[in-house]
């Protein structure tokens, strides 16, 4: 079929799907398969009880060892390489050319060291496996299962676009009134993102485990007093 | 068992260490470790100690050293070693408190002051810079002294502040020599042995030509060689016989893949492949894992390079778990010695136990523990394979960690566990309570990540998932560590003070233990660069 009969069709066919109602069955949302390369945009939003909201957009990058998520506003990213049985965690600081590695026992002992396949889809299975499926269908064109429910005093409105195995809408309600939504602005097939990952090779990598001993070092004592965090990894929701 | 039966055990035990030169000030056969129970008994072991001393101080051991081995347990404070005592005591079901890490019975004891040049709590670098050449000097310094400035690139100027090391003066001497670590080989401690540089993160070259940039370096000076080089190309005597640990990829060009995790490259922008290299030497072996360890053929190997992981090597506590394999410290101390001791004239070896630091760092005394233990039995060995007549081991710390042991725990509770008051009834204890009404655990930190988020705010281990709860906002409060099991391996134990990303040193003094020829020079308070000269002293250097 050449590319301009297909351009013609496709949207034919999605208009009878839609005018029809889409009676193809949803693929079940299954966290034990690999998930395929996808490259997408997301915004978070916090809304707290008291107003004020924040938004952050990130990028988002999967293939099958290797995952990347970069802050294009913080000059700041994550990436995660799987190697073996072992993982790897890098924090980038891209306006400082730097990284800090996380090596597979710093993650335990910081008890950072997610499910693979957690990081990978942005979903943690065991939520999803307490929440009630409330609806599936098909929204343009791809197959979707929404999850909603309380867990210790959160509540929690997940849909899943599930061919792809990822988020397209995350709103997390706590108990003291905040909102944090995560939606999929973009998504893309691996590799044909308008935007790649900040090529990082030849940043300076500074080992975890080596912190304590660069006391003096400006960009350590900077970075310990920006991020707070005992480990300094962003979070995608 | 009756009283006086006991009595008998505990002296028996006592007299039975009096017969050596160096006998251990606390008895170690399997009898000794009878606790006393009554006021007589505490005399009787007391009095047994001091019998033992006086003995081993009446026999100095004057002797002539033919080899030397200093133990470097990485921010091993004295808290550490009582810690560890304990634990390794109530992990094999004896009285912790009563028990003893091997190097506690060794026959000498000293403080060491460790302030360096300019810092009053120290780094590692000017530290162990002290033990193997003698000197203190700054922050950072690598075996050069403290007239040189933090990022000195030129060589010939690094070449004229350098400090002769005592591995240097054994190669001169024709002696073997050797390093072995649990950090990666080029870090600050073991690299002072070999190499001299005025900062201790240029550990492979291209964080040296990051630091220099466009900088133009004056007339007549070269580049300094970054760390790694600087081991594989050692020029004094015959080079190292035995370099073990973590770092592979800074011996190797970023365009190859690391053997056991293809995903990650050598660190190197200069082409060169340092592990190939130290291999094609005559009598000449790198190994990379447990395996090509243990097939070492030590009749024909004369040099051994051994890196096990591309950064430092696994806490002991994780060791199971790497994928390749890797040898414990005390499997790559009896390796090492074996290779050493072929040599008549002698050995020098430096041994550390690199990750007790950074475990602290990370504000988890089980890891720092644990690894503390792995480093008393890689002593053990050491000692079994030499004479004490002709073998000086010095086993010290190069700094100390803001690690406390608190409150008024029961002789017996867990030290990984809650501090009890001891007062309760039919052998339940309660845990004590703070001024806030909630429990709190035996270890602590001054400071460090432990319980803190970094904002005010604070995590707690969940004991159901084992995971930390998501951050629960300042409260002016501790967390209520009423249903976690402060026990679990990945418990931080909490600090008081949050410096998130790493927990600090700490500037008291740190113990010196000493056995074997010269031995008793190591008493009193002594500044930490003494140590060298006891070792060089015993050598006949």
């Amino acid at each position: 079929m050449n590319s301009s009969i297909r351009n013609a069709l496709v949207p034919l066919l999605m208009l009878v799907l839609v005018a029809c109602g889409d009676r193809r069955p949803v693929p079940q949302l299954d966290l034990v398969q690999s998930p395929p390369p996808v490259a997408a945009e997301f915004r978070t939003t916090v809304e707290p009880a008291q107003g004020g909201n924040s938004s952050t957009e990130w990028r988002f990058w999967r293939s099958h060892d290797r995952i990347e998520r970069e802050n294009p506003a913080a000059q700041s990213g994550d990436l995660w390489v799987r190697d073996g049985k072992m993982l790897f965690h890098t924090r980038l600081y891209h306006a400082d050319r730097r990284g800090i590695e996380y090596h597979n026992d710093d993650l335990q002992i910081l008890n950072a060291a997610p499910e693979w396949i957690a990081l990978s889809t942005l979903l943690d299975p065991g939520l999803i496996g307490v929440l009630r499926e409330r609806e599936n269908g098909w929204r343009d064109g791809y197959p979707y299962r929404r999850y909603t429910g309380a867990v210790e005093d959160v509540v929690w409105d997940i849909t899943v676009r599930t061919d792809w195995m990822l988020p397209t809408r995350i709103e997390r309600r706590g108990a003291d009134r905040q909102v944090e939504t995560v939606e999929l602005l973009r998504s893309f097939e691996f590799g044909r993102s308008p935007w790649q990952p900040v090529d990082s090779a030849d940043y300076d990598m500074l080992d975890y485990a080596d912190l304590g001993d660069h006391e003096r070092d400006p960009f350590v004592m900077r970075i310990q007093a920006e991020a707070g965090g005992g480990h300094m990894h962003g979070h995608a929701h | 068992m009756q009283l006086n039966s006991r009595i008998s055990l505990v002296v028996t035990a006592s007299l039975t260490v009096l017969g050596g030169a160096s006998a251990p000030a606390h008895a170690d056969s399997a009898s000794a470790m009878t606790v006393p129970t009554s006021g007589a008994e505490w005399f009787s072991a007391g009095r047994a100690a001091i019998e033992a001393n006086r003995l081993v101080n009446r026999e100095l051991n004057t002797r002539r050293a033919r080899n030397v081995i200093l133990f470097v347990g990485d921010g091993m404070g004295v808290s550490t070693v009582t810690a560890a005592r304990i634990l390794d005591g109530q992990q094999r079901g004896i009285d912790g408190e009563w028990n003893r890490l091997s190097f506690e019975k060794f026959s000498d004891l000293a403080l060491s002051v460790t302030a360096s040049a300019n810092q009053q709590t120290s780094d590692s670098a000017p530290t162990a810079t002290a033990m193997v050449a003698g000197i203190k000097t700054n922050d950072g310094a690598i075996s050069v002294d403290q007239s040189i400035t933090r990022k000195e690139f030129c060589a010939e100027v690094t070449r004229a502040k350098s400090v002769r090391t005592l591995l240097e003066r054994a190669e001169e001497r024709g002696m073997s020599t050797g390093v072995v670590t649990t950090a990666r080989i080029t870090h600050a401690t073991p690299a002072v042995n070999y190499a001299h540089v005025s900062n201790r993160d240029w550990e492979a070259n291209n964080t040296i030509d990051s630091d220099l940039g466009a900088t133009v370096l004056p007339v007549g000076c070269t580049k300094v060689k970054d760390i790694a080089a600087q081991l594989v190309d050692f020029k004094v005597g015959n080079g190292l016989e035995v370099a073990l640990g973590g770092g592979r990829p800074y011996f190797e060009p970023n365009t190859k893949a690391d053997p056991e995790y293809p995903t990650r490259l050598g660190r190197r922008t200069d082409g060169r492949d340092l592990t190939a290299e130290w291999a094609a030497k005559p009598g000449a072996a790198y190994v990379w894992n447990k395996a090509q360890f243990d097939a070492v053929d030590l009749n024909r190997t004369r040099h051994l390079l051994g890196l096990f992981e591309p950064s430092h090597v696994k806490y002991e506590a994780d060791r199971a778990n790497d994928t390749a394999g890797e040898p414990s410290l005390a499997e790559m101390t009896r390796k090492s010695i074996q290779l050493l001791k072929k040599n008549p004239k002698g050995f020098y070896l430096m041994v550390e136990g690199g990750r007790i630091d950074h475990a602290h760092h990370a504000g988890n005394a089980y890891r720092a523990l644990t690894d503390t233990i792995a480093m008393a039995e890689a002593v053990k060995v050491a000692r079994e394979m030499t004479d004490d007549e002709d073998t000086l081991i010095i086993v010290t710390a190069d700094h100390s960690h803001t690690l406390s042991i608190a409150g008024y725990p029961s002789r017996g509770n867990p030290i990984l566990g809650k501090a009890d008051t001891g007062l309760g009834l039919l052998g339940v204890s309660p845990v004590a309570i703070d001024s806030l009404g909630l429990p709190y655990t035996t270890l602590g930190y001054l400071n460090g990540p432990g319980g803190w988020t970094g904002n005010g705010s604070r995590r707690e281990l969940n004991p159901a998932t084992e995971l930390y709860t998501a951050e629960i906002p300042f409260t002016g409060k501790r967390p209520d560590l009423t249903n976690v099991d402060t026990t679990n391996p990945n418990y931080l134990q909490e600090s008081a003070i949050p410096t998130v990303g790493a927990e600090t040193h700490s500037g008291e003094d740190v113990a010196i233990y000493a056995n074997g020829p010269k031995s008793y020079l190591v008493r009193g308070t002594l500044e930490q660069n003494a140590i060298y000269h006891v070792m060089a002293r015993a050598l006949g250097l």
